[in-house]
């Protein structure tokens, strides 16, 4: 029955599917205890990652953007005698150049200069992020507490999602209102409507927490099912 | 006396019963579970009888393309994300095949290894469907946002760059051949004129998308992630900053329904173990509990 299925008379496939079971298996082999072979896997794994990205990294990011039209304006300049502003992308490798001063005590103050200029351009941008992503959302949040249909009939369940999201939002701001002490009673309740709130998130947070693990133990478990035991085996 | 009053208070059957429930082996919890799951595979695939508002809104958001648009089809997931975005990933290809939809794959900023995994499924989709490379859709492989901790800043540049100027961000497609040689690019410029809808398949999708895209030009956007995550974009969902959202192996499955597809798509297949698994630790975490108050009395 080996080979029973044509589309893995390949070698390579089947070497491929064998490796991806065994790998499996030694992976999971950490559930009963710690071992040589699943410790080895972790370290091929992190270099062929590393490798892999590197040479990802060069291809279709430095050869394309950088390497390519440096070497062409480097090449008018000097062949041809012309001016090629593509030649300025050389001037890239001076601030690139600095990121490395960092190894060197007396040259570290270079390295310093373009992390000031990366914490600049950074705080600038995360400001302009999270106001783009926040601003919708707190315009959103003034709803309406009693919704009518269209035909205008009364529409209860976007009532009542309403008068609920509201509920939430309300008594978990007051939750985090650490400034003053909760005496009043009203006050009291409020958060722990809110602290209600927060643990029915959190056990939905937990349930597609428990959903990807078990995700990416399905798949592997179909991964054998499908390729080895049906596509190779033939069963 | 002495000794009967020992046996009184001493615990029950029952009681010890409920100890044990608490402090079980784990790895009697993972061998039930490898059975449950084992025969839960051996079962045909349960069909997927409702469809959830997110995914339905991404269906429709999609299908919705005209002709002279295309969709930016961001391919950030990897081997490690596989188990969720890949049955997503073959749905959403296989709706824009079907509905004749023209895209452009990329990775912008995140997976170095997404380009080649989305080229993997693609090379046989687009047999499937007489599909022609640098025609109906193209591969312009990945971009770093530069891999500093600070990547948020270099990521909020990448895509507005991207955005701005495609061909600026990606001269050339992922094997090398520059963009204006490929027809589908010579008609997609920028994301303002020329895409019609983004859509992101990753672990995690980025909110720059939604900050430095969307916000800025209004282009509509589809996040494909992990079930881990979907609480995090729920919100943004239900702000309408997001068109429509497939959440894991469930979003996938609830997609492979609307596109009624003649024999069950892997999130079908996949959803039908995780159904019982999930009936498996519901079983434990009441197991658990009984467990626990039938002890509570002892140990107060």
């Amino acid at each position: 029955m080996l080979l029973a299925a044509v589309d893995y008379t390949d070698v390579f496939m089947i070497v491929q599917i064998a490796v991806g079971t065994l790998t499996f298996l030694v992976v999971m082999s950490y559930i009963f205890k710690d071992n040589a072979a699943y410790k080895m896997l972790t370290h091929i794994l992190l270099g062929c990652a590393t490798a892999v990205t590197i040479m990802v990294v060069f291809k279709n990011v430095l050869r394309p953007n950088w390497w390519r039209p440096m070497s062409t304006g480097v090449r008018t300049v000097l062949n041809e005698g012309k001016w090629d502003w593509k030649v300025l992308w050389l001037l890239c490798l001076v601030p690139g150049a600095m990121w490395y001063t960092l190894y060197s005590k007396k040259h570290a103050w270079m390295s310093r200069l373009v992390f000031a200029m990366f914490i600049g351009m950074g705080a600038g941008l995360a400001f302009k992020k999270y106001l783009l992503l926040i601003v919708p959302q707190v315009t959103k949040s003034f709803r309406p507490l009693i919704v009518l249909t269209a035909t205008g009939g009364f529409d209860w369940a976007t009532t009542i999602r309403n008068i609920l999201f509201t509920a939430a939002l309300v008594s978990v701001l007051v939750y985090f209102f650490f400034t003053f002490r909760a005496e009043s009673p009203l006050v009291k309740r409020t958060r722990a409507w809110g602290r209600w709130m927060m643990m029915i998130c959190f056990g939905t947070l937990f349930g597609f927490t428990v959903m990807t693990r078990m995700s990416y133990l399905l798949e592997r478990l179909w991964y054998i099912k499908t390729k080895l035991i049906e596509g190779v085996f033939g069963l | 006396m002495d000794s009967m009053s020992e046996q009184n208070t001493g615990p029950t059957r029952w009681q010890r019963f409920a100890e044990r429930l608490q402090n079980l082996d784990r790895r009697i919890i993972y061998g039930v579970l490898f059975v449950v799951t084992v025969a839960a595979f051996l079962l045909p695939p349960l069909p997927v009888t409702h469809v959830g508002p997110e995914a339905r809104a991404a269906f429709n958001a999609i299908d919705a393309c005209p002709p002279d648009k295309v969709i930016i089809f961001d391919s950030s997931w990897a081997m490690w994300t596989q188990a969720e975005n890949q049955a997503q990933f073959l749905a959403l290809a296989e709706h824009m095949f079907r509905r004749n939809i023209k895209f452009v794959v990329t990775s912008v900023g995140l997976e170095p290894f997404g380009p080649k995994m989305a080229q993997d499924e693609l090379d046989k989709l687009a047999e499937k469907h007489h599909k022609k490379y640098g025609v109906d859709y193209v591969n312009l492989g990945y971009k770093s946002a530069g891999g500093s901790a600070m990547v948020g800043a270099p990521l909020g540049f990448l895509m507005e760059g991207f955005a701005r100027d495609i061909h600026a961000t990606f001269p050339t497609d992922m094997k090398g051949t520059p963009v204006n040689e490929l027809p589908l690019m010579q008609r997609v410029k920028n994301i303002k004129d020329d895409v019609y809808l983004v859509i992101c398949i990753a672990y995690e999708p980025p909110v720059e998308w939604i900050s430095f895209v969307h916000a800025q030009f209004g282009t509509p956007l589809v996040f494909a992630c992990m079930s881990i995550v979907v609480p995090n974009y729920a919100i943004y969902f239900d702000a309408g900053q997001l068109a429509g959202i497939l959440g894991g192996t469930r979003g996938a499955a609830e997609y492979e329904r609307l596109l009624e597809l003649e024999e069950p798509g892997q999130g079908t297949q996949l959803m039908t173990p995780q159904s019982f698994v999930h009936l498996l630790i519901i079983v434990f975490i009441i197991m658990g509990n009984i467990g626990y108050l039938s002890t509570l009395g002892r140990r107060r």
